[in-house]
């Protein structure tokens, strides 16, 4: 389970605006739950703040404000625990290129604190789960872009942690091997884990997500499960997804807009 | 810790091992270094001198006149390959630039009471080709002033001589010889090989793993990036350890090889001093190390690490160049430049001429800064760990 209450991070950029320092607001009072065997989708455009809010949850970030749970822990005090239980993929996330698949997972394991015993047990379901064995003692470096996922995924899931996160992880995959990061996001719903991913991509929470929260710029303009948001403003009820998402934003621009000509 | 310490080292030297082009330059480059340099300077100087032995150096003389050159039979001996013949002094610029010959003597002869005295002006050029020339011609005159002498003394060759040499003794052990003359270079190339040897790995265990996304994925798991920075550290080192022995391994090549004459072994250095060059290594190998790795993780890309790197390369090639400057020892001001210090004392480590308390300030001189490196980047790391170890 991750619990998000309230939660804020400010980039400090050191650049001199009219109002003195213009600090970016990554992350603007963010709350939301996600529950094991459900798949949350963090749903925003680029620079909205879901690579910020994702690193918050997965401990590499401290936030300013709020407070984020993870399996229980806190991600600020307990962060050791909290990296216990996640599995953190991101789309700019790469290999070892001079290792085999095989040594990537001994090496991650190791990390994760696994076992010998245990991680051998674990690097063999991968194998067979990821279907693995025909490349993974051959360089990752020298592995097609698909393949390349399928060992990045096994890397995630090593420690079978019950908090998996896919920080837009389908980007740069081609249709086939997106597809087969969907069927791995469903396998760990499925398996009762805790599932969040970020996209910008609409048709991927139509595809995959029971909750959705749309951010923009840092700010919450929507939470709520799958349902809700296709039901969500009664004018536009016919709209499809996608169009739903881009009113969404062009509302939040607008509020936007009259909060900063109130202040002027 | 010491699991994830030894994994992350583990990694790294898999990853090394199946890198060719830094095996290459922290291996064989060392290695084969010394011996291909000393071949090619024995190769060319045996060539050279050659070539300098067989050929005719030509004299051109004004105002002397060769009736009495070749009449000597002594002479006649220092005269091999020497080509003397008369011309006049007006054609001694045309003789010169022409390159018909190496020297023009311009003689003025002044009788004096029972002798001539004559007074010659070299003219030369001083290149090297032309100093060569210049030494034969010297030792001619030097022997025809000394005929004249004798001459003079009414033929008694030994009144040349009140004063003789017979024999000379070097006290000089095989160590102090070889320190003095291979001891300022080894040192250089040992301690800027040791450099670039660590440096070789040290941009990518932290630039680069940054720059490829993979450190990011390594910081969401529980193993702490310590440890893992500490795996990186150890294997720097150990590619500096790497990289020094096979430098080592090329000297005892070069000296097996081409210095079998020079009558020194590595055992005449003794067991202490080589102890001591030991611990002075592994002191330099953690600083370099330490200050390398840190370039490396404070860097936004690898490019940025390669230039910090790069520099700090020119600085310690220039610095080391004072180590290789014959005569030149260790002073109380060097005791304290970093690196420099370490080079020198090995110099004299070598030579065998090393004061213990001298040897003590370099050794904890640098432990100190290594430690000043090691905290100052782990506090660096934890106070700003957002900034520099993610991927902006």
């Amino acid at each position: 389970m991750i619990e998000s209450k309230q939660v804020s991070k400010v980039f400090k950029t050191g650049k001199k605006g009219n109002t003195g320092k213009a600090d970016v607001h990554a992350v603007d009072g963010v709350s939301f739950r996600c529950e094991p065997g459900r798949v949350f989708a963090l749903l925003g455009p680029n620079g909205s703040g879901k690579t910020t809010l994702l690193r918050m949850i997965s401990t590499l970030m401290s936030p300013d404000k709020g407070g984020l749970i993870v399996g229980g822990f806190d991600c600020v005090k307990q962060s050791e625990e909290v990296r216990k239980r996640i599995g953190f993929l991101t789309g700019s996330a790469g290999l070892h290129e001079k290792l085999s698949g095989r040594e990537t997972l001994e090496f991650f394991g190791t990390l994760q604190g696994l076992s010998d015993e245990h991680l051998e047990t674990r690097i063999s379901q991968m194998i067979e789960e990821f279907k693995l064995t025909e490349f993974i003692d051959r360089a990752t470096g020298k592995l097609s872009m698909g393949q390349k996922q399928r060992v990045m995924i096994a890397r995630t899931l090593i420690h079978d942690p019950e908090v998996v996160i896919f920080d837009e992880a389908t980007t740069g995959l081609d249709v086939l091997a997106a597809r087969g990061l969907m069927d791995i996001v469903r396998a760990c719903k499925d398996a009762g884990k805790t599932v969040l991913f970020s996209t910008h991509i609409m048709g991927e929470v139509a595809l995959l997500a029971d909750d959705v929260t749309i951010l923009h710029k840092g700010k919450q303009i929507f939470s709520g499960t799958i349902e809700e948001l296709k039901q969500h403003g009664g004018a536009g009820a016919g709209e499809s997804m996608e169009e739903k998402f881009i009113s969404l934003l062009e509302e939040a621009e607008e509020r936007l807009k009259e909060k900063e000509e109130a202040l002027c | 810790m010491l699991a994830i310490i030894w994994a992350s080292l583990k990694k790294e030297v898999r990853e090394v091992l199946r890198d060719k082009r830094t095996l290459l330059l922290t291996i064989l480059v060392p290695l084969g270094f010394y011996p291909a340099m000393s071949l090619m300077t024995k190769d060319l100087e045996r060539k050279q001198s050659a070539k300098m032995e067989d050929r005719v150096v030509q004299v051109a003389v004004a105002g002397w006149g060769d009736d009495d050159l070749t009449d000597n039979p002594k002479l006649m001996e220092t005269l091999v390959k020497i080509k003397w013949f008369s011309a006049e002094l007006s054609e001694k610029d045309e003789l010169l630039r022409s390159g018909d010959i190496d020297i023009f003597l311009e003689v003025e002869s002044e009788p004096k009471k029972g002798y001539v005295h004559k007074k010659v002006i070299v003219h030369y050029f001083s290149t090297i080709q032309g100093s060569l020339a210049m030494q034969r011609v010297s030792l001619l005159l030097d022997k025809m002033r000394e005929l004249e002498v004798v001459k003079q003394l009414g033929g008694n060759e030994n009144m040349l001589k009140p004063i003789e040499i017979v024999g000379r003794e070097d006290h000089a052990t095989a160590r102090e010889v070889s320190g003095n003359k291979y001891g300022g270079m080894g040192a250089y190339f040992i301690t800027f090989l040791a450099f670039t040897g660590c440096m070789a790995v040290a941009v990518d265990t932290g630039a680069g793993e940054k720059e490829r996304g993979t450190l990011e994925a390594m910081l969401v798991t529980p193993g702490s990036f310590m440890g893992v920075a500490a795996g990186k550290l150890v294997f720097i080192f150990i590619m500096g350890m790497i990289s020094v022995l096979s430098t080592i391994g090329g000297i005892v090549i070069m000296v097996v090889g081409y210095g079998g004459g020079s009558g020194f072994s590595v055992a005449d250095v003794g067991i202490t001093s080589l102890l001591g060059i030991a611990i002075l290594l592994i002191s330099l190998l953690i600083f370099f190390s330490a200050i390398l790795f840190a370039f490396s993780i404070l860097a936004k890309s690898s490019k940025e690490a390669h230039v910090r790197s790069s520099l700090l390369m020119i600085v310690v090639a220039m610095s080391l160049v004072y180590c290789i400057i014959p005569g030149v020892g260790i002073t109380k001001t060097i005791l304290w430049v970093p690196i420099l210090n370490a080079a020198m004392s090995i110099k004299e480590l070598w030579g065998g001429k090393m004061p213990l308390i001298d040897y003590l300030q370099v050794l904890v001189i640098l432990i100190t800064l290594s430690a000043i490196v090691l905290c100052w980047i782990s506090r660096k790391v934890n106070k700003d760990r957002e900034k520099i170890l993610l991927k902006q």
